[in-house]
């Protein structure tokens, strides 16, 4: 192939050049294997290591976990950082004299061949930096369950700070609050405890676990579509050849059929978000009451913004 | 690779920094629930249902001093009268 | 202003909500706050809980920037300014520092965003090493953003793109520290 070139010498720095991208490439594939294998002895390690911390951190916000879940992040970002900065040195900036097409060619596919590989090692990352994340939970039934339980051994537990005569907590307050005495009318502040005052945050997050499966029926449908989409192309490439009349018939019936699937599954993907908004919303309202007007704002703007920007 | 790079102990020094640092702001201390009255400074009169909230009903002192709109369990019923 | 959303709950306007964010990140003692406002913590604590509920109602997203806005102004505001959370001289000169000098605050920036990729606590290794509270840290970069903001909108973006150059710069340089600190990152032995 190099006879090619127009003299003897360019033709020997064509091969000396190619004869150098082949050994870079070789060498550039090694690397990225070594920090893959690097990369996934040090994430397995370290995701049992995670999920053990996140349920032994009693602290409130499970803050040791946070932090160990931000350094094992740093550290895989560290090896792509290390093949972003070699891939930037050897393959994007390699360094070639002879201006020759067959050269140019050569170039870009030893080019091509090596960001193929290095996204793999990107996608590596981005599979792991999943993983990492979901060792990541809260048992927010059993804090909900705690309120709950508090709320039953105080509400009758109080008595009017002026008079001595019992004051009943009605329901649970989750802000700061004036309970009126029934005996002497003195106007007690009553504060909620930490927990207590959780509530309203910790509500939302609560519906959103429970109402998780809805969400996930809804986010699913962009895959399916794409899989009707695939299978319906596939069909009409392949009636481009056919000459079966009944075939194309049967062909051209099942490209409709899955048509018709597909504009079904769109139409229908609004309302599934609808309904696992209004599940969540009703679960929040229901552990926490006293922010149904707001919620109820929340949820209006959500489903426009929906509607709106077509999400 | 020298010993003290393997993955593993490089984890568990990551794990032991994790444990070991100070939490910004200090522990996180829960706080139970409470009942309190507040009096009048002025004259030590509490404050009644009928009076409302921002202002001493013997002595005008004021309790609060904004205007209460309507919010969760307070309402604008709550500002006293007498202002 | 005929923007309901940006009415005053219970008579704290979103001025006062934002200063008293800062002011409580600051580590400054909500009963202070609330003294200093004439309100009790029932308003205060209903006040804050609609603020929240008015951000998430706004499509706009007009109380969110608003608030930023004031947060970034919380030193003056009339009734809060003087609350102040205990600083030492040290953390003091560093915050002057960090008002005054961009290039200061884009290292310290990096030097935080590193911090949190070696596992440290940002917030509290600032605090440590320079004796900046986060609330007055925030406040800082809220107005470094604001200054940001006009640059872009004056079309001055090879500004913007020095001064994000130079955090990236810092915020390696940190990392590399910290990774010897913790005895390397995992791949240094593989070579290309």
């Amino acid at each position: 192939m190099f006879g090619l070139f127009s003299n003897q010498a360019t033709n020997n720095e064509a091969t000396a050049a190619i004869k150098e991208m082949e050994e870079t490439r070789e060498r550039f594939f090694a690397f990225i294997e070594k920090l893959e294998q690097k990369m996934k002895e040090f994430a397995e390690a370290s995701l049992p290591e995670l999920t053990e911390l996140n349920n032994t951190d009693t602290d409130e916000y499970k803050r040791a976990y946070h932090r160990m879940k931000a350094a094992v992040l740093g550290q895989l970002d560290s090896i792509q950082k290390k093949a972003l900065e070699v891939k930037e040195e050897k393959i994007t900036n390699f360094r070639f004299t002879t201006n020759d097409h067959a050269l140019s060619t050569a170039y870009y596919d030893f080019r091509n061949d090596c960001y193929d590989r290095y996204n793999q090692l990107d996608e590596l990352k981005n599979h792991y930096r999943g993983q990492v994340e979901a060792t990541y939970s809260e048992n927010y039934e059993a804090k909900y369950q705690q309120i709950l339980d508090e709320y039953e051994a105080i509400r009758n537990k109080f008595a009017c700070v002026q008079c001595g005569s019992p004051i009943v907590i009605e329901k649970i307050y989750f802000t700061t609050t004036y309970i009126t005495c029934p005996a002497c009318q003195t106007r007690n502040t009553f504060e909620p405890s930490s927990k207590a005052k959780t509530l309203e945050q910790l509500g939302r997050s609560l519906a959103e676990q429970r109402t998780a499966h809805l969400l996930k029926e809804h986010d699913a449908i962009p895959a399916k579509t794409q899989e009707l989409y695939l299978e319906r192309h596939k069909i009409q490439l392949s009636l481009i050849q056919e000459k079966n009349n009944r075939v194309i018939r049967e062909k051209t019936s099942r490209i409709e059929e899955l048509g018709k699937l597909h504009e079904e599954l769109e139409r229908k993907r609004p309302a599934l978000y609808q309904t696992y908004l209004r599940a969540m919303f009703d679960e929040w309202n229901k552990i926490n009451p006293a922010l149904t007007e707001e919620h109820e704002k929340f949820y209006n703007r959500l489903l426009s913004d929906y509607r709106k920007y077509k999400l | 690779m020298s010993a003290e790079n393997k993955p593993l102990s490089l984890l568990e020094r990551m794990k032991q920094k994790a444990k070991e640092q100070k939490n910004y702001g200090g522990e996180f201390t829960g706080e139970e629930a409470k009942v309190n009255v507040r009096a009048c400074p002025n004259c030590g009169a509490g404050r009644a249902k009928q009076d409302g909230l921002t202002h001493c009903a013997y002595c005008g002192f004021e309790f609060l001093s904004v205007q209460l709109t309507d919010g969760i369990n307070l309402k604008k019923e709550d500002n006293s009268q007498n202002t | 202003m005929s923007n309901p959303l940006l009415e005053p709950i219970h008579g704290v306007s979103l001025y006062d909500y934002a200063a008293v964010s800062a002011k409580m990140a600051n580590g400054v003692d909500v009963k202070e706050i609330c003294k200093k406002l004439g309100i009790e913590h029932a308003v205060f604590e209903e006040a804050s809980a609609l603020w929240v509920a008015r951000m998430q109602e706004d499509s706009s997203f007009a109380v969110t920037m608003a608030f930023g806005e004031y947060f970034g102004q919380a030193e003056n505001h009339p009734k809060l300014k003087d609350l102040q959370a205990q600083v030492g001289d040290e953390g003091k000169a560093n915050l002057d520092k960090m008002r005054d000098d961009r290039y200061f605050y884009e290292e310290l920036n990096g030097a935080r965003q590193a911090a949190y990729e070696y596992g440290y606590d940002g917030a509290q290794w600032i605090q440590e090493n320079y004796g900046i509270s986060l609330g007055d840290f925030q406040t800082v970069a809220m107005k470094w953003m604001e200054v940001q903001n006009q640059e872009m909108a004056g079309g001055q973006t090879g500004n913007i793109h020095h001064f994000i150059d130079y955090q990236q710069k810092k915020q390696a340089e940190y990392a590399k520290r910290f990774a010897e600190e913790q005895g390397g990152n995992v791949a240094d032995d593989v070579e290309f």
